[in-house]
């Protein structure tokens, strides 16, 4: 069976250096249960080195149509400028849309992850990050998805804000940046994503569940 | 069709779409950014969805993604490259690095997720095992712990790649190199001499090989 995988392996890659954009998924669902993991960790290893290859027209055609692709590339065009006061103003957005108060937004989040008692202070944090007070990168995945489910608006961009309240600025920095200067911001980001205390905590000492929703673990 | 190169990575410092990108970004120029950044998500979608496929861990049903829920991993990938840290890399290679960074960061959050469905269904989930036994949440806590000692801007460069791939053994790298840069098994068993079998058995053994290089770096 394990030359089956190797089959398998053999075509992912000469889809991918013939622009095919081969699906991993696609191509796992075709490996016999047993060697699946193993073909996982083959098409990814391939992916850490692999050259990036544009899709071939007809497989752009393909891609365009692929709702997964479509629903990424809609992220593309739908989010807005990346400063950490870009996502509070897209959250105000779906508040306001949604008509809900910061206080009741942080009621029903708090009370979603069952962090009973700590609604008001879930709100003052929401708050915060409305009005860019506090940094949107330490807010976390899983945050955001629920706040959208809150909002009853779309998960992963916590909807773009309306085109009329849209903030002008770039979508991405003009100036790439010194060699250091992109090591500070790839360290930051660690930083702001490691699961250790990164971002201050608002009461020393403490540090509990909304910490880590919302201002980075 | 033109023979590909038998480098995997040779291409690495002519990604039309990423030059295009920073181009772009460079000169502000915020639709041709907006275009640019389109076409090279879809260059890179690929390596997206297998950084995402791959993702598997105990706490989950079976052990892996279901297909919708690596759809929502990517998404999450793209969330982040686009809105968490406005990729200001400029090679490939940087790319790389934060792709499978922020996989593997959006695939802890889906898991922390997955816990506190279980948490709130079961009302009391105990998921930190003890010292001898860690359970689901101990274990999340040592991925995540070792993510945290990961940079990304060292994780997969060129340099780091060209240092795994001179440590692999000769017969591996061989084969590894001109299979993950597209040439058949069955020319390569011809060139070396040996069955399409063994080009496959050498392939897979050079793909393990360069994984636990890899890993060692990030450790």
């Amino acid at each position: 069976m394990t030359a089956r995988i190797d089959e398998l392996y053999e075509e992912y890659v000469q889809a991918w250096h013939a622009g095919g954009a081969p699906d991993a998924v696609a191509f796992l669902a075709r490996a016999d249960s047993a060697e699946r993991d193993e073909l996982a960790d083959m098409l990814e290893t391939f992916a850490l080195a692999a050259p990036a290859v544009a899709p071939s027209d007809a497989r752009r055609a393909e891609l365009d149509d692929d709702p997964a692709f479509a629903r990424a590339a809609a992220l593309v065009d739908a989010l807005g400028p990346p400063s950490p006061e870009a996502w509070g103003v897209r959250l105000r957005a779906a508040r306001e849309r949604a008509e809900v108060s910061i206080t009741e937004l942080g009621a029903r989040f708090a009370a979603s992850f069952g962090l009973h008692g700590r609604e008001e202070r879930a709100a003052r944090l929401l708050d915060d990050l409305e009005r860019g007070e506090r940094p949107a990168s330490g807010v976390s995945l899983r945050a955001t998805t629920r706040l959208a489910e809150l909002l009853g608006t779309a998960a992963a961009a916590l909807a773009p804000p309306a085109p009329a309240a849209s903030a002008p600025a770039a979508l991405f920095r003009a100036d790439p940046g010194s060699a250091d200067e992109l090591a500070d911001v790839l360290a930051d980001f660690a930083a702001s994503r490691a699961p250790a205390p990164a971002a201050p905590p608002e009461r020393s000492g403490e540090r509990d569940e909304l910490d880590d929703l919302l201002l980075g673990g | 069709m033109a023979r590909p190169s038998t480098d995997p990575v040779a291409r690495d410092a002519s990604s039309p779409e990423l030059r295009a990108f920073v181009r772009a970004r460079r000169r502000g120029d915020e639709a041709l950014m907006r275009s640019t950044w389109r076409d090279l998500l879809a260059s890179e979608w690929s390596r997206i969805r297998a950084f995402a496929a791959a993702r598997r861990s105990p706490a989950l049903p079976n052990g892996h993604l279901t297909p919708e829920e690596v759809d929502e991993l990517a998404q999450a990938v793209v969330v982040r490259l686009i809105d968490k840290l406005h990729f200001e890399g400029e090679s490939i290679g940087e790319l790389r690095a934060f792709l499978l960074q922020a996989t593997k960061y959006a695939f802890l959050d889906h898991l922390r997720a997955h816990i506190d469905e279980d948490r709130r269904r079961a009302g009391s989930f105990d998921d930190r095992g003890d010292d001898e036994t860690p359970g689901v949440g101990g274990r999340l806590d040592a991925e995540a712990s070792a993510l945290v000692v990961d940079t990304l801007d060292r994780v997969v460069d060129r340099a780091v790649l060209d240092e795994a791939f001179a440590a692999m053994d000769e017969d591996k790298r061989e084969v590894f190199l001109a299979m993950a840069g597209g040439e058949p098994a069955a020319e390569i068993a011809q060139r070396l001499g040996i069955s399409v079998a063994n080009v496959y058995q050498r392939n897979r053994r050079g793909l393990v090989q360069l994984q636990g290089l890899l890993e060692d770096q990030l450790r």
